[in-house]
């Protein structure tokens, strides 16, 4: 495996060399972008203060930073943006398409906001939903469809001003559930532990389904589930698979749901992956930290042990 | 006359506490029915599939007759006490021991590779696997119904309604200590 990862280091190396000369430019015409904005802020203050002279301070700082993000906007759209998008383009598409051929990758792309509401994790209605970097295709004899999203709603204060508040930010993964199964059942990280019978009262007034009590009282800590079918729910989450989801939990919180056939899991994290990192040089070694993250990401059919299929009728 | 009212308002509230009390016993035992119902349609499935299983590997298996014999025997036994209602606890072990002899059965099925590898084979494996994974989850749920149901006929103070209407402790659905030791058939015929 080693070998051949060295084999694609070598073929890509060339692109790696062109995109790191790419880089030093989009970096270098970055610093001027913000330079010149910041002195441009320095003249335009100086100018007031020449003006009038008992101009309020604060208002100067507030000018001064108002151009910096003002340059650092330009320097994003102008320069960063296409080489960061350049970079998945050539790199990590190819990165995906080495570790299966069965996979495709497309950086704007993301599992669809139609994906984000059929699995009925997250009822409250969003008013912004981010997506990119999707993966898809078959693992194995799993169809996996996986990004990143962000999810956010509004709200005002009193003031007049928004504010955004996020959902669910992080990987979300439409996969295949090798059982087949009819009704919903959800597993959600337990926010109401602390509460003991109130917070299981309060658990059973969700519309999404009745409460299931599993016997396995680690996983009743982590988590709540909520199902329409009392045995079905059991029938999925049996005692191995309840340690195999407490093993994923280890990633970060997760959302899980079995519903329409199909098996949505959400694994929250502000981890932003796929992204080069613009101010070090390229090169294997960002390839093999992609390279990693992409294994892991993937690794979720084996974690859950999606490909083992005994159930067939 | 203000202790006239006292009286009226904690008579009030003992009985609507009773009334409180007593619905919640009700559904928890019509919840225990419910999935005892959930685990006869699952162990009838089963029933419904040895036959097949035996008859598909009767002709390979020349030294294993006292095993099938004895599967045949066992969900005769387990058929007619479903039939008719003895205690659930002799049920439910004339089910595991059913359970454990399937196990057996197809533990052997490995000596036979002519039998392993046919399509019919496969598919019966792949069938039971499937019924025993439900029986699981129903009993699973059945177990969870049941100790919810007894915690509520021996906690105070639902144990004082609960004796009243003669509700009593039901018995959990276990499996012997031997058939959880057993290899795992998904791993087994997985892969």
């Amino acid at each position: 495996m080693q070998k051949s990862f060295n084999e694609f280091y070598q073929a890509v190396r060339p692109t790696l060399e062109q995109l790191e000369k790419e880089r030093r430019v989009a970096l270098s015409r970055s610093a001027w972008a913000v330079g010149i904005a910041v002195v441009a802020g320095l003249l335009v203050t100086l100018g007031i203060f020449l003006v009038n002279p008992d101009n309020d301070p604060s208002g100067a700082i507030f000018a001064l930073l108002f151009f910096a993000v003002a340059g650092y906007g330009y320097a994003e759209w102008r320069h960063l943006g296409p080489f960061r998008r350049r970079f998945k383009l050539e790199v990590i598409e190819r990165l995906v398409k080495f570790v299966s051929s069965e996979l495709h990758y497309d950086p704007s792309a993301g599992v669809g906001e139609r994906a984000y509401r059929d699995s009925l994790l997250f009822p409250r209605s969003h008013d912004r939903f981010r997506q990119e970097d999707l993966i898809a295709g078959t693992v194995g004899q799993t169809r996996l469809r996986v990004s990143e999203i962000h999810s956010e709603y509004r709200t005002r204060d009193s003031k007049g001003r928004t504010n955004w508040h996020t959902i669910f930010r992080g990987l979300f993964f439409v996969l295949d559930f090798p059982k087949r199964f009819n009704g919903t059942t959800l597993v959600l990280p337990d926010g109401t532990g602390w509460l003991g019978g109130l917070g299981d009262a309060m658990q059973g007034w969700d519309s999404r389904g009745e409460l299931v009590k599993l016997e396995d009282p680690e996983f009743e800590r982590l988590f709540v589930v909520q199902g329409t079918d009392q045995v079905e729910a059991r029938y999925l989450l049996s005692t191995s698979m309840m340690e195999r989801i407490k093993e994923l939990r280890k990633r970060g919180p997760l959302y899980m749901a079995f519903t329409g056939g199909n098996l949505y899991v959400g694994i929250s994290s502000s981890r932003d992956l796929f992204e080069p990192n613009v101010l070090k040089p390229l090169g294997m070694d960002d390839l093999m930290a992609h390279m990693g993250n992409l294994r892991q990401v993937l690794g979720i059919v084996d974690e859950l042990e999606l490909n083992t299929r005994v159930w067939r009728e | 006359m203000e202790l006239l009212w006292v009286i009226v308002g904690l008579v009030g509230l003992v009985g609507l506490v009773y009334v409180v009390l007593y619905n919640s016993l009700i559904g928890k035992r019509n919840q225990v029915e419910n999935a005892f119902g959930s685990v006869e349609t699952n162990l009838k499935k089963r029933y419904d599939l040895i036959p097949n299983l035996v008859a598909a590997v009767q002709k390979y298996m020349t030294y294993e007759k006292d095993l099938l014999e004895r599967i045949v025997s066992l969900r005769t036994q387990a058929m007619a006490a479903a039939g008719g209602t003895p205690d659930p606890e002799q049920r439910f072990k004339l089910e595991g021991d059913l359970s454990q002899a399937l196990r057996g059965l197809m533990i052997n099925v490995e000596n036979y590779p002519d039998l392993k590898a046919s399509q019919n084979m496969l598919q019966l494996q792949a069938s039971l696997n499937e019924v025993e994974e439900q029986i699981s989850a129903s009993r699973r749920f059945y177990n969870a119904a049941v100790t919810d149901y007894n915690n509520a006929v021996e906690m105070f103070p639902s144990n004082l309604v609960a004796g009243q209407m003669r509700l009593t402790r039901k018995p959990v659905f276990t499996i012997p200590e031997s058939e959880r030791a057993a290899p795992d058939l998904g791993k087994m015929f997985g892969g």
